[in-house]
């Protein structure tokens, strides 16, 4: 009955015309991002979110989160299509999604992706309903000890689930946090790491540096190699019967969208992992429980299916840490979170009780863009195709503009514009050199709630580390930490062994 | 030797650069991280029990250097070979001064006129568009942005040729 309650009062916010007109206006742009190869939807919010300065906080974040999870639904469509994954969670679509394509397949491949990605993200947002609030309650109880070790657990987890070496995603962690220190000390007003520089007193901004870690940094991508060329490309279905997949596709892929939104569910709510790792978890889960292996990467829908239906999962998913504990789990809910503090909230256990029209309008907004998704995706798959062939020279002065004015609105100062050329090329040379910039923006984001939390255990427990291990919930996040962490680890190590063992057998 | 492994001596040669990139790159991390250990060593440190200013940033820039050096070492697998031609280079730092000057010149100019050298530099000389097309591209693109931009309520410098 209280669920009810809350969901009328957030229909209520999310069905207003201006915020069903900021949803759409999301989406849509969320499903061109997502077709389009070059800019991701960490970039696009990045971009957006000055401009969101002026608009009412809901309706902005309303308009951020169409544009996350839309751009998992456009990613599909270049994906089965041109074999071009928009977005890097839609990489596994292409295996399977493309060979369906080549056989003349296509419109069901991208039916059972849209209807997949709906299914998904819906049954997604209802787990976020019923598991938000025992949540929130749950987190008033939190002290400093349980959010230091909520934030350490989540920066190494992100540094190990991420792309590239370990050791490099804990140095760019490293670099977020101190960059995080730079300006005053949250407690004693020490200046730090300033170098007497007066502007850098507040500290870095956050839009500057995403806009150069996100934006520059591509455009410098894209000017210094030619575009890749596309060679084959499917023919895109024109016809809305043809979208619709028949009774055999759905006997096959309904198992795997039920599995797939499981996975994405539970893999969303980890730190770091999100959107991407699930779409490849779920495609190895139904490649494993498949009685015909053999059938994925040769079009089986269950290779489309699963991984689609799992990234929109990690989407609606990823909300849960941010609502409920303030803490984002990936780059887009650390900008979101930036969003929501440019408009002074601060998301976590408090919000659901301090705003709920804005917590329960927020997440119903996500049922209608997903509804809007699946109307929108289905006729205009067409529409959209052309667009992931737009060529760089059209992008770039696009996304130049749309930085330099972005990245001066958030304070009107230019020096600004500095920093975010700054992150711009450091953004660039770490990408070219296999730093992922994941853990950096993330550590950015909470390194003062680290900081914080971890002087003031230390003042409670006089000083004894011991206070992280002995109190039950952080004790209990550091041990599943270890485990997360260790086991793979150790796993490595003991297969290690016995390979380094024959190679020298082998070797002259 | 090279042919071996699949590799032609331009490649190889890419390869080579690109681990001097690398390397360089995991080096000035770590200096970084050396440097930041020195700041941060001059700031007050308390003690355990009653933490001041310096006690997290000496911990993390000692993190930056242990883990810098880490990723110094562990080298299994090639970096990613670009493909960068002298020529894409220059396009990048092209587009770096450009920028640097528009930020140099944005509150002296305004930003009509600042927009539209950018747009100039951008679409003709990194996209290759024909005069025409960049003159008119650049000058509705920069007054478009500003119409649009100032009525959303994001003031900016209007410079000679505000309206």
């Amino acid at each position: 009955m209280d669920i009810l309650h809350s969901l009328a009062l957030g229909f209520s916010v999310s069905l207003q015309p201006a915020n069903l007109f900021y949803c759409f206006l999301g989406v849509l742009l969320g499903t061109l991002v997502g077709v389009l190869p070059g800019l991701g939807s960490a970039a696009t919010i990045a971009l957006l979110l000055p401009i969101t300065y002026h608009m009412p906080a809901t309706s902005a974040i309303i308009m951020l989160a169409g544009i996350w999870y839309g751009s998992m639904y456009g990613g599909s469509t270049t994906s089965i299509l041109l074999r071009l994954p928009g977005e890097s969670a839609s990489v596994m679509t292409c295996i399977d999604g493309f060979e369906m394509a080549k056989r003349g397949r296509a419109g069901a491949a991208l039916g059972i992706a849209a209807f997949g990605s709906f299914i998904a993200g819906t049954i997604g947002l209802v787990g976020l309903v019923f598991l938000a609030p025992p949540l929130s309650e749950f987190a008033l109880a939190f002290g400093p000890p349980e959010y230091f070790a909520l934030t350490f657990v989540g920066l190494t987890l992100v540094s190990f689930l991420g792309s590239g070496t370990w050791a490099k995603a804990l140095t760019m962690a490293a670099v977020g946090l101190l960059l995080g220190i730079v300006g005053l000390d949250p407690v004693r007003s020490h200046e730090r790491f300033t170098f007497g520089v007066l502007s850098l007193q507040g500290g870095i901004d956050l839009v500057p540096m995403v806009m150069g870690l996100f934006g520059v940094s591509q455009v410098f991508n894209m000017l210094e190699r030619r575009p890749p060329g596309i060679d084959e490309i499917a023919k895109a279905p024109t016809r809305l019967r043809e979208l619709l997949p028949n009774r055999d596709d759905w006997r096959l892929a309904s198992g795997a969208i039920l599995r797939g939104t499981l996975v994405g569910f539970f893999v969303g709510i980890l730190p770091g992992a999100g959107a991407t790792i699930s779409s490849y978890v779920a495609y190895a889960l139904e490649k494993r429980r498949s009685r015909a292996p053999e059938r994925f990467g040769q079009g089986a829908i269950e290779g489309v299916a699963a991984p689609e239906s799992a990234n929109n999962a990690a989407t609606s998913s990823g909300f849960i840490p941010l609502l409920t504990l303030g803490l984002p789990a990936n780059i887009v809910m650390a900008l979101m979170l930036g969003a929501f503090m440019l408009h002074g909230v601060t998301p976590g256990p408090t919000l659901m009780m301090q705003k709920p029209d804005m917590f329960w309008g927020i997440i119903t907004s996500m049922f209608v863009g997903n509804l809007m998704l699946l109307l929108l995706n289905l006729p205009l798959i067409g529409l959209f195709t052309p667009v992931a062939r737009l060529p760089y020279r059209y992008l770039v002065p696009i996304i130049v503009v749309a930085c330099v004015i972005g990245a001066y609105g958030v304070n009107n100062n230019p020096a600004d514009l500095f920093v975010m050329v700054a992150f711009g090329l450091f953004g660039y040379l770490a990408e070219k050199y296999g730093y992922s910039l994941a853990p950096l923006v993330l550590a950015f984001v909470l390194g003062p709630l680290m900081e914080t939390s971890l002087r003031q255990s230390l003042i409670l427990s006089q000083g004894d580390f011991s206070i992280f291990v002995v109190r039950p919930i952080s004790g209990a996040l550091l041990a599943g930490g270890v485990i997360f962490v260790g086991l793979p680890l150790l796993r490595r190590l003991f297969r290690r062994a016995p390979a380094a063992e024959l190679a020298r057998k082998a070797g002259p | 030797m090279g042919s071996l492994r699949g590799n032609g001596p331009a490649e190889a040669r890419l390869t080579r650069h690109a681990r001097l990139g690398e390397t360089l790159f995991g080096a000035s991390l770590l200096g970084v991280g050396l440097f930041a250990i020195f700041k941060a060593s001059a700031l007050p440190f308390g003690s355990l029990s009653e933490p001041d200013s310096g006690l997290f940033p000496v911990a993390i820039a000692v993190v930056l250097v242990l883990f810098s050096a880490l990723s110094l070492g562990n080298r299994e697998r090639p970096p990613v070979a670009t493909t960068a031609e002298r020529a894409g280079i220059v396009r990048v730092l092209v587009l770096i001064v450009a920028l640097c000057a528009y930020a140099w010149f944005l509150p002296r100019a305004g930003f009509l006129i600042c927009t539209v050298v950018l747009l100039a530099v951008v679409l003709r000389g990194l996209g290759r568009f024909g005069w025409t097309g960049t003159a008119v591209s650049a000058v509705a693109g920069a007054a478009g942005c500003y119409v649009l931009f100032t009525r959303l309520g994001l003031p900016l410098p209007a410079g000679v040729f505000g309206f």
